[in-house]
């Protein structure tokens, strides 16, 4: 038979356990909310640093595209003759 | 036109040698071609004495009725008429080798020698042997000079000088192939201003000048074809030839009229030409209407066609044909052989439809070069548009503009042998050919 101590241990325990089992389902869903909108003025900004482009517009330089379309020059008259052969008779 | 076009079984019974024989006796010459093609293509060789009697038949039908016959049937005849024959045919299938070993065969002093040479020159030419091919030119224009001395026929010396002028023409052109402008600029400057293959020469001298560097000169012969003389000539080369001398002077104001004009000309025409292709493209009438539009005097540009398909050698060869079957059709009717009228009746339509096929071809051909020409054009306004953008970048400011001058004698280089007139808007016949701009180069150095 278990002495009054061991019953009290044993009830200890049991209650322990419950309370731990209810807290753990009883836990409520988080749901997180992000900011829908926010507006940055990127003229009040201020940002430490050296400036090392140029003041002014500029333009990067490259080299310019020519377009360049072939034209015919004529190197023979083949087509010519074929053509005079065909109805010469 | 087809050997088999004709039913010729019910004709006769004898065989279809007597029977060419005897209807040859008695003047019923395309009936008799049309039996003798029977007999060749059905027999594996041909007698010598035959082949006598198939160059006089020849002579006397013209050698259009005997062009669909196949190049081993037309080799089966040992006659100089079927050898020419088989010969131009080779050299349109580009077997130039055969073509010039067939032709070789044609005697010197026979009447076709001349226009063999040629043949066999085009063959060279067409198979980049411009050397060889400038021999057999240069043999030809001696054997044409030759025999249209000996001709009294005045039809046959036109014949021979016609042969004369297309080597003269050929010679040129190999030596423009060769890049010898210069000396291509004398063979060409050969050609009697009388001969009708004078125009067609105008605008290949043009080309020669430009590769010379002359644009003054290209620009005088390529607005020579302007003149009311030459105005049946369709010629939309001339426009490019106008906007690129125009061009090599900086003159892109000038050359983006020409090409403006052009579009605005050619557009309506280039219509009118689709529309006669698709509305008679059905029908066989398309000889009839081109006939009839041809004695139009308001329907200038649709003349003009008609007039360019007329001067064709073949065209005018198939109509002389077309003639000979009608009478013999009548002859027949007369005498009452219905079989054979049946079979001429078959070749009167067949040679009918050969016409229309000629005369649509010249039509497609006359569109393609429309097109061919408004391409390059615009390629030529584009190049024009890069070349004003060149000079807005590369250039100088400068403060004096080059003052623009349209005309000196200073711009024009003129030979011993070339004569120089300038083109003050108004055509002279005497001086057609030897206009000459003498326009500065607006190009900046």
């Amino acid at each position: 038979m278990p002495t009054i101590g061991e019953k009290m241990k044993f009830l200890i325990c049991g209650m322990f356990f419950i309370s731990y089992s209810n807290a753990s389902f009883s836990k409520e869903k988080i749901s997180y909310e992000y900011k829908q909108y926010e507006r940055f003025d990127l003229g009040n900004l201020e940002v430490d640093g050296q400036v090392i482009a140029p003041g002014d517009i500029s333009v990067r330089q490259r080299a310019r595209n020519r377009i360049k379309r072939e034209i015919r020059q004529r190197e023979d008259f083949l087509d010519l003759i074929k053509d005079e052969v065909k109805y010469q008779r | 036109m087809s050997i088999y076009c004709c039913n010729l079984s019910a004709v006769t019974k004898d065989s279809f040698e007597e029977s060419s024989l005897k209807l040859y006796r008695q003047q019923f010459v395309i009936s008799s071609a049309l039996l003798a093609k029977k007999h060749i293509a059905n027999q594996s060789t041909v007698s010598q004495q035959y082949a006598y009697f198939l160059e006089d038949l020849s002579a006397q039908t013209g050698t259009e009725i005997f062009y669909d016959l196949k190049i081993p049937d037309l080799l089966k005849v040992h006659s100089p008429t079927f050898q020419l024959i088989a010969g131009k045919k080779l050299i349109e299938y580009a077997d130039a080798i055969s073509a010039v070993k067939i032709l070789a065969k044609i005697p010197l002093t026979h009447k076709y020698r001349a226009e063999a040479l040629l043949y066999s020159g085009v063959g060279m030419l067409l198979s980049q042997k411009v050397q060889e091919a400038d021999k057999f030119f240069f043999e030809c224009t001696i054997v044409a000079d030759d025999l249209a001395r000996k001709e009294k026929n005045e039809l046959s010396k036109r014949y021979y000088k016609i042969i004369e002028d297309r080597c003269v023409i050929n010679r040129a052109r190999s030596q423009y192939q060769l890049g010898q402008y210069e000396n291509a600029l004398v063979h060409y400057q050969q050609i009697d201003k009388r001969s009708f293959l004078w125009p067609y020469t105008l605008s290949e001298m043009a080309w020669s000048h430009l590769k010379l560097g002359n644009s003054n000169r290209a620009l005088g012969l390529a607005v020579t074809y302007k003149s009311p003389l030459l105005e049946s000539y369709f010629t939309p080369e001339s426009e490019l030839l106008m906007a690129l001398a125009y061009k090599e002077k900086c003159l892109w104001k000038d050359a983006d009229v020409v090409i403006q004009n052009f579009y605005n000309k050619v557009k309506p025409q280039s219509d009118r030409i689709l529309q006669m292709i698709t509305k008679l493209d059905a029908s066989n009438s398309l000889f009839d209407e081109i006939r009839r539009r041809e004695n139009l005097a308001q329907d200038s540009f649709i003349r003009s066609i008609a007039t360019q398909i007329s001067k064709k050698v073949k065209y005018n060869f198939a109509i002389i044909l077309q003639e000979k079957i009608i009478k013999e059709i009548e002859k027949t009717t007369k005498s009452k052989l219905n079989h054979l009228t049946e079979a001429l009746e078959q070749l009167k339509h067949s040679n009918l439809l050969h016409i229309n096929q000629m005369i649509k071809e010249s039509l497609v051909t006359h569109l393609n070069k429309i097109n061919k020409t408004s391409l390059e054009l615009f390629n030529v306004s584009i190049e024009i548009l890069a070349d004003q953008r060149d000079i807005e970048y590369t250039s100088k400011p400068t403060t004096e503009a080059k003052k623009r001058s349209r005309g000196s004698n200073k711009n024009i280089p003129v030979k011993m042998t070339e004569y120089f007139y300038t083109f003050d808007g108004a055509f002279w016949a005497d001086e057609l050919g030897d206009y000459s701009f003498g326009l500065a180069s607006q190009c900046q150095q």
